[in-house]
């Protein structure tokens, strides 16, 4: 016997059980800058304390709707009513002529993007045969966003400043996470 | 005496530096996710800096950064301001999100353009071959394929288009399947139109730098290889893949409805585009 307001349990057969709500949510890499040390040792640094406070503002932040998947990640879910329009944007120029502004949600996935620390950064940066190659097929297997996170404290002048920018931009974060270069 | 231990230490990083650069090397395949150039399908970028208000980091002016609107400034993340973080953590994942967002849209309209151009191109190639099959070539047309080829007769372009169609079977009674056999004791019946190499070499080697999606399953053709039905079918499935990539990102985009219409157009596209 069926009770009442009981969901029904369906889950699918596919392997990961995948849904439609999975495929929605895009990936955000929070990384911290100027605290990357190749001896695999903790980093001391303050960009490195002040991307564990982060994390914990953003749990913090988010006990209104407590949407943890994982240990190691942060879903969010935005309604777009709390979103600022755009002012250059216009319906007669979208793609995407269902969309409302005041309807509907945007889903966000943040987690550590360090691989030694999270399962999601690991799965994009070293298991890529699962995630970066088979973007054409689950665009949400991508990485939609890098933050990277620095306390000014560690950043004696701005030769510093520009060597965190590249270490998101160039070097390290961004190459690491975006598709592959041919 | 040597300090093994910090020696060992430096080997271990020399092997893992190694494996990293391996590990993040391009995949052996060419053709990649969203074209060719990784550029476009670069994530968005955005650069938190703390503690920009202290005094002794008044010596860093975070207008001299490259970044220009990416870069924000957060308040201390102490106890005392954590109402403030709060708000301020409201308003950057916001635009966190609208910034996600446009670029899911950005890449939305792309794919749409490059289905469009696709799309031309094989009206542009049916257009020629109807011109070719009413015998209406013109001589001076050099890009289509000869009209004094064996292969192209009428029942060959019939099939070209489908192997059901009713040209393919009243035209060639004889021959009536899409693809005879190539031991037939018969010179007369033609060879199949699979085997028609490309008689387009600028169309081919537009097809060729176009940029395809693809999975890791797929194989990396060389159009000027392939045969005209061919380079048509994986034209087809290519737009059917893009307009199901195009749903996904209207999924990722937080517009289900969008999705749901590409989705169903997809299928269509799919079911249209395989024999």
């Amino acid at each position: 016997m069926v009770t009442q307001g009981t969901p029904p349990l369906s889950f699918s057969k596919v392997p990961g059980n995948p849904s439609f709500r999975k495929a929605a949510v895009n990936a955000v890499a929070l990384v911290p800058l100027l605290s990357n040390k190749d001896d695999g040792a903790p980093p001391a640094t303050k960009s490195a304390l002040s991307f564990v406070d982060l994390l914990e503002s953003l749990r913090r932040h988010n006990t209104a709707a407590p949407q943890i998947v994982a240990e190691d990640e942060l879903l969010l879910v935005i309604p777009n009513s709390s979103l600022t329009r755009p002012g250059d944007w216009r319906y007669n120029e979208t793609p995407l002529k269902a969309f409302h502004w005041q309807h509907g949600c945007q889903r966000l996935m943040l987690f550590d993007g360090r691989p030694q620390e999270s399962r999601p950064a690991h799965d994009r940066l070293i298991n890529q045969s699962i995630t970066r190659d088979w973007i054409d097929l689950c665009p949400s297997r991508r990485t939609a966003a890098v933050v990277g996170v620095l306390n000014l404290h560690d950043c004696e002048s701005h030769a510093d400043l520009h060597r965190a920018e590249e270490e998101l931009h160039q070097v390290c974060w961004i190459k690491k996470y975006r598709a592959r270069n041919v | 005496m040597y300090d093994l231990d910090k020696y060992s230490h430096y080997v271990v990083s020399l092997f893992d530096t190694k494996q990293w650069a391996l590990r993040f090397a391009t995949p052996p395949y060419e053709v990649t996710a969203h074209g060719r150039n990784g550029e476009r399908d670069k994530p968005v970028e955005r650069l938190f800096v703390f503690d920009s208000f202290d005094d002794e980091c008044q010596k860093i002016d975070l207008s001299k950064s490259k970044m220009g609107n990416s870069i924000l400034a957060f308040p201390p993340s102490d106890p005392e301001h954590s109402v403030v973080m709060d708000l301020h953590l409201n308003v950057v994942v916001n635009d966190l999100a609208v910034a996600i967002f446009r670029a899911l849209e950005e890449r939305i309209k792309e794919s749409d353009k490059v289905s469009r151009s696709k799309g031309e191109s094989t009206t542009h190639n049916r257009t020629s071959f109807g011109r070719l099959i009413s015998g209406q070539s013109a001589g001076n047309e050099t890009e289509e394929p000869s009209a004094t080829s064996p292969n192209l007769s009428l029942s060959n372009m019939a099939t070209l288009v489908s192997p059901e169609n009713k040209l393919a079977k009243e035209t060639s009674p004889a021959s009536d399947k899409a693809f005879p056999k190539e031991d037939s004791s018969s010179p007369k019946v033609s060879k199949p139109v699979s085997h028609v190499p490309i008689a387009n070499k600028s169309t081919a080697k537009i097809a060729a730098a176009e940029t395809q999606l693809m999975t890791p399953l797929d194989e990396n053709w060389d159009f000027s290889q392939l045969s005209v039905r061919d380079v048509e079918a994986i034209r087809k499935r290519d737009i059917g893949r893009r307009e199901k990539a195009a749903a996904d990102l209207s999924l990722l985009a937080g517009s289900p409805l969008d999705a749901y219409e590409r989705y169903l157009k997809a299928a269509e596209l799919c079911k249209t585009g395989t024999p």
